[in-house]
């Protein structure tokens, strides 16, 4: 019962039962760690990931159903959007532990792809679902800002 | 066994001491920590410092990085004392090997202890340097400087790699009083820059604990009672090991380990089991009786730990009672710990505050050598004192010992929060008196006391817990008279733990909210009131036979600031107030400030502003302090607004995010931080920004028409919101 789990471009065999989460796929069968645990519930965002460009709680998401689905993770490097992204999160220092910062940038790039001129409020409503502990989000929201006017600007 | 068995009950305080000791110590040897020869020689001055032609230069850090930026900041101070290059030196976290003495973070006092006992080792590695140097270039030592990496020669236009000069210097003995860098000379400390590892951190490369990953590593969790103390009645691990990816069950103690591989196989694998287990001892637990035992204490003869004069006899102008709960520390990465026990040999892997006392207990747990257990510290994905406790690092080890080959223990978020000590509770009576001259003060409060519960003798040997009396006994102002009296009270019932701020944000939300509660009836201005009552700095003994002082320039200077940058703010509005309240963290030297900014409406609140200023003297990292100011904002308005733990029949039931409510981004104010800086010597950011805030947006609801609240949580007392 031989899956292919297609991850950041790259293709895994993944042999384990489908009813597995996703999140415990890419950590401890796929060796993808950057995906963190958090809640278990679909609860603090931390484990977000993207099927197909859209966020997604990987521990809510079977493996079984994401077979021929584009995984993306915060190991992707072959996405400009993420880079940039990443770049506005290194130039705001957002990170403090940086334990909710994968699944964080993981939404980020997740609303830009779908709305590339977010209102605060569209801003609220994707990123609402991640919980940051240490507090860093007027860092987040203020880098998803210069990310915009970045990516509006030509050239 | 006795010396060992004290270490184990270290108070916060004596782990403070143990720390500054150790590193003390290293700062007064004069001989090189490792002598070597040779022209490819490695320089080791110190336990800390390596600097090899081969391997550039090594700095070891002590301290966990658990958000607080303390790697990077280290990092900062060394590599300018030295004369290092921060962006090409080599950083790397100390584990339990003995030459780095004490391994333990904890108290935000690593800034502190960093600038008073490391700084000089690397002083005296700079000065050894340039030595070497000035005999290889036969010039004065005056004439060379050491700075980004290099040792430089400007009349001769000379220059050459700190490590070029590594094998000469290793031969000296290390200087015994090296001069300090002026702060003019400073590369790297006070300007602003992220953590060096946030390339790592952005692209999911960082390694927490949960990522440690040894060759054949398994994973594990525990099925655990639930209730405190409950003891296993039977179990049958059958249906477990019929779970696809479960290899192994084992009863250790009154929890079932479950080793698969993989984590979700192993969850699999315990909710399969059959397990049973007696309610425990303390079945008949729940919130209010806590809160009745804290209620009753006042019957008691309480403790006085300080008192100035006589209090008058007629009525108070405030005489009000507070009460703050217990609470989570809810850090986002779940306690776990990976653990290899083999061949007579343990070595851990964990996100840990305390890794020399995990290593201790773990020798003590199997009985193994001192030199055959090392424990790891990986990075931590929060802690806010979570992580000083070790009873999952032990668990990890005891599940290890039962098989062959790494195992991973996790503890679910459930798990998480079962097991953890929590925030202690506690009730405060304050009465403030109308007098000639400043105010009058009484400060009667119970708490619970995390010592007394780890420490059954505490009490009876010490008289008190001392660490309950931080916040409180160290009360900054200059009042007419003033009393402050302290119950202790003990109970097992609920296992519990410092969580960051420890009792720091008690006393600040009772004492700051009374002063207010004191200026709205007196019709005084709430900041130039506490300026009338800082005329004198205090000398007090908030730990026993230590007095600290507290200064009273640097609180009216954080005043001053928050008056000046919260002054157009218009506080007359209807519906709108702007709360204040200060805090001295007398431990670590750090001043704070907030100002908070509100509009409340039909039972809806609207933070429109929060200022948070503070004074921890030189900002070695700014921004690191600055983050720790905005996230501390973040952290008090939860606490506040939902903090609390429900316990039922002597079970937790606050045990994941849905009842564990926590600030999000939709709901987190703009956060103006203001830093004073004044040239002392820095201060601990850790804690230090959080007990004001709580104090400051509930004085801030109360100037705006809203309830007084003297109870927290505010929980659906008022609904935070965007617009009202």
């Amino acid at each position: 019962m031989s899956k292919v789990l297609k991850v950041n471009g790259k293709n895994y065999r993944f042999d384990g039962p489908g009813d597995m989460p996703l999140l415990w796929a890419l950590r401890d069968i796929l060796g993808l760690t950057g995906t963190k645990f958090g809640c278990g519930q679909g609860l603090c965002g931390a484990c977000t990931v993207q099927l197909d460009g859209m966020p997604a709680r990987s521990c809510q998401t079977y493996v079984e159903d994401v077979e021929g689905l584009e995984i993306r993770t915060i190991e992707a490097t072959d996405e400009d959007l993420l880079q940039v992204l990443r770049n506005a999160w290194a130039a705001e220092s957002v990170a403090q532990c940086g334990y909710c910062q994968a699944g964080q940038l993981m939404s980020a790039s997740a609303l830009l792809k779908m709305n590339s001129n977010p209102t605060d409020e569209d801003i609220d409503a994707a990123m609402a679902g991640n919980i940051c502990r240490c507090g860093t989000y007027g860092r987040i929201r203020k880098a998803i800002r210069t990310t915009v006017t970045k990516m509006q600007t030509p050239g | 066994m006795q010396s060992r068995q004290s270490d184990f009950q270290l108070s916060r305080r004596g782990l403070i001491k143990l720390m500054a000791a150790g590193a003390g110590t290293l700062a007064l040897a004069s001989t090189p920590f490792a002598r070597a020869a040779g022209e490819g020689a490695a320089f080791k001055p110190n336990a800390f410092l390596e600097i090899s032609k081969a391997g550039g230069v090594v700095l070891w850090v002590k301290k966990a990085e658990m958000g607080q930026h303390i790697h990077t900041a280290t990092a900062m101070m060394m590599a300018d004392e030295l004369g290092a290059d921060l962006e090409t030196m080599t950083l790397k976290q100390a584990d339990t090997h003995p030459r780095f003495g004490f391994v333990g973070t904890g108290g935000s006092f690593a800034m502190p202890g960093r600038w008073l006992y490391m700084r000089p080792l690397f002083a005296a590695a700079r000065e050894m340097l340039l030595k070497a140097a000035a005999e290889a270039w036969r010039v004065p030592v005056a004439e060379l400087r050491a700075i980004g990496g290099e040792i430089q020669h400007a009349g001769a236009g000379r220059k050459a790699r700190l490590e070029d000069f590594a094998a000469r210097a290793s031969s000296y003995d290390v200087p015994e009083n090296p001069s300090l860098r002026p702060h003019d000379e400073f590369r790297y400390m006070g300007k602003s820059r992220g953590r060096l590892d946030t390339p790592e951190v952005l692209t999911g490369k960082a390694r927490y604990g949960i990522d440690v990953r040894p060759i054949g590593v398994r994973f594990a969790v525990m099925a655990r009672s639930g209730a405190r103390d409950g003891k296993l009645v039977s179990f049958d691990g059958q249906a477990a090991l019929n779970i696809p990816g479960v290899e192994e069950v084992h009863r250790i103690g009154d929890k079932v380990a479950v080793i698969a591989t993989n984590s979700w196989a192993a969850m699999r694998g315990r909710e399969a089991l059959k397990a049973e287990w007696d309610a425990g001892k303390y079945a008949d637990v729940r919130n209010a009786r806590i809160r009745n035992q804290l209620a009753e204490a006042f019957t008691l003869a309480p403790r006085n730990v300080r008192t100035d004069g006589r209090l008058p006899q007629g009525a108070p102008v405030v005489d009000a009672v507070y009460e703050m709960p217990m609470a989570q520390h809810a850090a986002l990465e779940p306690v776990n710990a990976t653990a290899l026990v083999e061949d007579g040999t343990c070595t851990v892997w964990g996100p840990i505050q305390m890794a020399t006392l995990a290593k201790n207990e773990i020798v003590e747990l199997l009985g193994l050598a001192e030199d055959k257990v090392t424990v790891h510290t990986t990075l931590l994905g929060g802690s806010f004192g979570r992580k000083l406790e070790r009873h999952y690092v032990m668990e990890a080890v005891q599940v290890a010992a039962k098989t062959s080959g790494p195992v991973q223990l996790l503890l679910t978020r459930e798990d998480d929060m079962i097991e953890g000590g929590v925030r202690p509770p506690s009730i405060h009576h304050i009465k403030l008196w109308h007098a000639d001259g400043p105010p009058s003060f009484r400060h009667e409060y119970a708490t619970l006391s995390v010592n007394a519960q780890q420490d059954p003798g505490l009490l009876e040997r010490k008289g008190y817990d001392w660490t309950s009396a931080l916040g409180a006994v160290d009360v900054p102002y200059g009042f007419s008279s003033l009393e402050i009296l302290q119950h202790d009270v003990v109970n097992h019932a609920v296992r519990l733990n410092w969580w960051r701020g420890t009792h720091h944000n008690h006393h600040a939300f009772a004492t700051e909210c009374a002063l207010d509660e004191y200026a709205v009836a007196r019709g005084e201005d709430p900041i130039s009131l506490r300026l009338s009552l800082l005329a004198n700095d205090l000398q007090v003994e908030s730990y026993p036979d230590e007095v600290s002082t507290v200064s009273a320039v640097r609180l009216r200077g954080v005043l001053r600031t928050l008056r000046q940058v919260t002054a157009a703010t218009n506080d007359h509005t209807p519906n709108s107030g702007l709360g204040i309240a200060c805090h001295v963290y007398t431990d670590v030297f750090t001043y704070v400030a907030h100002a908070v900014d509100v509009t409340v409406r039909d039972g809806q609140v609207k933070i429109n502003k929060v200022w948070a200023v503070v004074d921890c003297g030189l900002a070695v990292s700014p921004d690191a302090v600055k983050a720790q100011m905005e996230g501390a904002v973040v952290f008090g308005l939860t606490s506040a607004l939902w903090g609390d733990l429900e316990v039922e029949a002597g079970r937790i039931m606050t045990r994941n995010f849905d009842t564990c409510r926590l600030m999000r981004l939709n709901e987190a104010p703009e956060v103006e931080v203001i830093i004073v800086d004044n040239g002392e010597n820095p201060g601990g950011m850790g804690e230090p920004p959080l007990p004001s805030v709580t104090p400051a947006f509930l004085n801030a609801v109360a100037r705006a028409g809203g309830p007084r609240i003297r109870s927290l949580p505010i929980g659906d007392q008022l609904e935070i919101v965007k617009n009202v």
